[in-house]
């Protein structure tokens, strides 16, 4: 990872976040919070509240990759590796406002981890203690990450490792690559 | 030389109690605060619909107990009875602690009128008891 | 024709690390400052999450009021808090007892604190001293909404009127409150729709006002 490019993305991380219409941080924090327990109200289990979150963060994605790509001059991205880094470097900082950094690449170089020690989605959220082993009350970001990657064709599996409302230092995505689509020629019979 | 302090909600509900120092359950002097706190409700009650100000200062007097209150901008009322500690300490302790109440409301998984069972919380309170009068 | 698929190989899940059991409240809420590192975020952000819990409540509900409700009750989550964060953060150390004073508040300091402008139109209802609306011409959460046609008149700022219903509440003014959608003429421009929030107060509270009027 050069670090020039890593510095052109730092630069447009920063300057997609400066040029953007911005919202109270508070506002998100405290929608995204009503979200979660709304959610809660509605499944009885922790796992299931995360599989929930995660879906709706997916359906986020899928439709969030467009606005990224328009406001971040990213026209595009070739590997699995360029992507955990744009996506640490470039729409952590435009959408969350925060610089994560990527690391724990395996030998394979097909995992990773993203990790951030901000998370302003859970700025005022202690978890009580029947969820502090059980749920992870970002998935949501999961989901995003998934649904964005899925649009420019790279398959993957995303979880939360570490969060710091469970007590951890830090908190950590990892994203597994799983494939990457080659996009469908139509059938064509007269061939 | 004891303090109660207890956190009731806009319906009267007692939603957290602690004393400095701590007490037992059969401790006289602890229940008779106690009872001090809750007839002065309706006074507290009026005091609260007369004022614009967060800090009540004192609300009731019952012999040498003086009552000190302080409501937040959601009617929750931080009280305080005490058999003469400086009003100073008084005020800053529960500035701190209506501090410590926002952060915890600030939860999603909070729930204004119910109980504060927050072990976190009961810990920072007792740490501020300790640091302002004991 | 099937999908090619590149050689890299999928990876296989990690095991997870242990989280620590012996201080859960290692990095804890209480003991971070209420300041702000960070005021703002991209209205983006706050769009589509906005987006997916109105699809995400549509699922769990029948008809259009319901999912109103639902989002009205959303939104009295979050201003039960914004209201004391705000005045918290302000350090205002005082509070609003009487009704127009909490309702201007709310019109300008809430609003501006959580949508960065004031509300546009504080109004009270003619020959109704219990009813009073606020005015906005085009509320954040509508502006990137598009509701489908089978939605008929919902408008998605139910949220806001949740959140005025929030913050009223927890102030100690309890009242109903929705949004409408209306149609406004004016000289200088073509007929245009505004939202107002419909603030009906509780018996309980014009009593209060009643006594405190003297």
């Amino acid at each position: 990872m050069s670090s020039s490019r890593a510095s052109t993305w730092n630069k447009l991380g920063d300057a997609a976040y400066a040029k953007s219409e911005k919202v109270s941080a508070d506002l998100v924090a405290l929608t995204y919070g009503s979200f979660v327990r709304e959610i809660i109200k509605d499944f009885e289990e922790p796992d299931q509240v995360n599989k929930e979150l995660e879906k709706l963060g997916y359906n986020i994605g899928i439709r969030l990759i467009e606005d990224f790509l328009a406001k971040s001059g990213i026209s595009n991205c070739s590997s699995f590796e360029e992507s955990a880094e744009i996506i640490s470097r470039v729409a952590f900082k435009m959408f969350l406002g925060i610089r994560a950094t990527v690391s724990n690449w395996n030998s394979e170089h097909n995992s990773c981890s993203i990790i951030f020690d901000e998370n302003p989605l859970a700025e005022y959220v202690e978890l009580p203690p029947e969820y502090t082993h059980s749920l992870f009350y970002s998935n949501l970001l999961c989901g995003v990450i998934r649904g964005a990657l899925e649009m420019v064709q790279i398959i993957v599996e995303c979880e939360f490792v570490k969060d710091q409302l469970r007590g951890d230092d830090t908190n950590e995505i990892n994203i597994r690559f799983k494939e990457m689509l080659q996009e469908q020629v139509p059938w064509n019979d007269e061939e | 030389m004891a303090i109660t302090f207890v956190i009731v909600s806009p319906q009267d509900q007692l939603l957290y109690e602690a004393t400095f120092p701590p007490v037992s359950q059969t401790d006289e002097t602890a229940h008779l605060r106690e009872f001090i706190l809750f007839a002065s409700l309706d006074i507290l009650e009026q005091v609260v619909w007369s004022t614009r100000d967060f800090y009540l200062k004192a609300i009731d007097r019952f012999n040498d107990q003086i009552i000190y209150g302080l409501v937040t901008a959601s009617s929750v009322r931080l009280l305080l009875v005490s058999d003469g500690k400086s009003e100073e300490a008084v005020k800053n302790f529960l500035q701190e602690a209506y501090e410590l109440y926002v952060k915890l409301a600030l939860n999603p998984f909070f729930e204004p009128c119910k109980p504060i069972l927050s072990t976190s919380f009961h810990e920072r309170i007792q740490k501020l008891g300790k640091k302002y009068f004991v | 024709m099937e999908l090619r698929r590149f050689t890299q190989p999928s990876a296989t899940k990690p095991t997870h690390t242990t989280v620590s059991n012996s201080e859960i409240a290692k990095w804890n809420i209480l003991d971070r400052p209420l300041t702000r590192s960070r005021e703002e975020l991209y209205l983006s952000t706050f769009s589509f999450l906005f987006a997916e819990a109105v699809q995400y409540l549509q699922t769990r509900v029948q008809q259009v009021s319901e999912l109103e409700e639902k989002l009205n009750q959303l939104g009295y989550r979050v201003g039960q808090r914004a209201l004391e964060l705000l005045c918290f953060r302000e350090k205002l150390n005082r509070r609003e007892i009487r009704l127009v004073s909490i309702l201007g508040f709310i019109r300008v300091q809430l609003w501006k604190f959580l949508f960065k402008k004031s509300a546009d139109y504080l109004k009270k209802v003619t020959d109704r001293e219990d009813e009073y609306y606020i005015e906005e011409e085009e509320p954040l959460v509508n502006r990137y909404i598009s509701v489908p046609k089978d939605f008929g008149q919902l408008n998605c700022a139910a949220f806001m009127a949740g959140i005025i219903r929030g913050a009223l509440d927890s102030a100690g003014f309890t009242a109903s409150v929705s949004a409408h959608y209306i149609h406004r003429e004016e000289k200088s421009r073509l007929a245009f729709t505004v939202t107002i929030f419909m603030i009906r107060l509780d018996e309980s509270v014009m009593n209060r006002e009643r006594k405190l009027a003297g």
